[in-house]
């Protein structure tokens, strides 16, 4: 299915903002490509986006100099010095007048309604981080997944649990271990496939406990048989592909791989 | 007390490795929300000062520069901001989607029409349309263009939704490239198809 003007157009600003997922953006080329309106279109309207971002830099450049920046860092570490000499003004003295008993119920309540907006704002983040960390181990050290792993019998055993056929080779990365693993309260099958000095990372688990929340909803990108969100963070690419009653997670920090077309198996039934 | 001095040593030298690092970032986009370098100062010291104050709340591992972003906009939100929060000056239908690109003599012999338009807009042009945009534009347009931001990331910032954080760079993007455009036309931009 051809991609045409209108749906083309419609992702202009993803794309000018580099929001637009792998998928969406090749489309568009391969409209752009045919289509020569369109093809001028987005060559314009990226050209004004890129004057944007290099002028909103350069303009205000000059008030930038150097030593300015030097003595903020100064000021700023004076001030950092004085808050360490509170704390250690305020650990050795004793708290019991009215008056410090008041301060410290004050701080205390500060430091709630602080805590609340940190708590609140890596909630998500916070959500994959676990997994990021858990392809991270596993390319570093794959051997721990390796050792002693008879492939056949775990292939065996994933698709008796859990109605899925594992390919055991995609475009060079070749399936090599796994082992169960507890992320995020979860219970997680990891898979590796690496291929030369880069790591696939598979994860599955039931998709009735790994719950995507709404707000990364936003970022799906296909829906067919599949629901597919396409997380981008920190370096490192995770994939969520709702197969069934499963939750399939594909992680990569290799970002020219297509990720979204590593489709690591399918439902026996 | 030996032990407290060691924790406390270790808490200074964490917070100079990992958050001291972004004052640059921090200062270019507060100079851009607050507009003069004054109170950009002010508000980038504030903001450390904040930060290190409640470093332990901080997830370590997780993304220190939007965490400082978001310490440092919810103080310019809060403290900074134009108190008179006076309704849009500008009437965004007046704006269509094909604003600028629909000014250039797209479809001349010429073949790169917005070159001569950029030729006639200077950095101090910019300046001034960035500076006119709405307080709560241009956080989102400087958060975007100058920081490289993702949505998710601003709108984690700014306390706002996904969907405000887009359509508000929408406008944002509309608005500067109108203002832009009037610049180049007082600088002696004419358009071949006028």
């Amino acid at each position: 299915m051809m991609m045409d003007c209108q749906q083309a157009f419609a992702l202009l600003q993803d794309i000018l903002d580099k929001e637009a997922s792998q998928i969406d953006e090749k489309e568009v080329r391969a409209h752009l490509k045919k289509c020569g309106h369109c093809f001028e279109r987005f060559r314009v309207e990226e050209s004004i986006q890129e004057f944007l971002n290099e002028k909103i830099k350069t303009s205000f450049a000059v008030e930038e100099k150097s030593d300015k920046l030097e003595s903020m860092r100064l000021d700023i570490m004076g001030h950092l010095d004085e808050i360490d000499a509170e704390c250690q003004e305020s650990k050795k003295t004793t708290f019991g007048s009215p008056f410090k008993i008041f301060l410290s119920a004050a701080a205390l309540v500060l430091l709630a309604s602080i805590w609340s907006l940190s708590t609140g704002f890596f909630s998500h983040q916070e959500y994959y981080i676990p997994l990021e960390q858990a392809h991270w181990a596993a390319a570093e050290n794959s051997s721990v997944y390796t050792q002693g792993f008879d492939k056949a019998e775990y292939l065996g055993i994933i698709e008796q649990n859990f109605n899925y056929n594992i390919n055991s080779s995609f475009d060079g990365y070749s399936f090599v271990g796994a082992k169960k693993e507890q992320i995020m309260g979860n219970d997680v099958e990891h898979l590796i496939f690496p291929k030369d000095d880069d790591c696939i990372s598979i994860f599955i688990t039931s998709a009735d406990t790994f719950v995507i929340p709404d707000n990364i909803k936003a970022t799906m990108i296909k829906n067919s048989n599949q629901e597919i969100y396409d997380h981008n963070c920190r370096g490192c690419r995770l994939i969520f592909h709702k197969v069934g009653s499963l939750m399939i997670i594909t992680a990569s920090t290799n970002k020219e791989i297509e990720l979204a077309d590593f489709i690591p198996g399918h439902l026996t039934i | 007390m030996a032990e407290q001095n060691a924790v406390a040593l270790k808490k200074r030298k964490e917070f100079e490795v990992q958050a001291l690092p972004h004052m640059d970032a921090l200062y270019r986009t507060a100079l851009r929300m607050t507009k003069n370098e004054k109170d950009a100062e002010d508000l980038v010291q504030e903001a450390f000062v904040k930060a290190y104050r409640f470093w332990d709340k901080f997830d370590t591992g997780t993304n220190c520069r939007a965490w400082l972003f978001k310490i440092m906009t919810n103080i310019f939100i809060n403290d900074y901001r134009s108190k008179s929060r006076s309704p849009m000056a500008v009437n965004m239908d007046d704006i269509d989607d094909n604003f600028l690109y629909g000014q250039l003599a797209v479809g001349s012999k010429e073949s790169n029409p917005e070159k001569d338009l950029f030729n006639k807009i200077f950095d101090d042009d910019v300046k001034k349309a960035i500076e006119t945009l709405p307080d709560d534009f241009r956080l989102v347009v400087v958060l975007s263009f100058l920081e490289g931001f993702s949505y998710q990331e601003i709108a984690d910032i700014t306390d706002l939704q996904l969907g405000t954080v887009k359509s508000r760079l929408h406008r944002g993007r509309k608005l500067l490239q109108k203002e832009l455009f009037e610049y180049a036309i007082k600088n002696g931009y004419v358009k071949d198809n006028a």
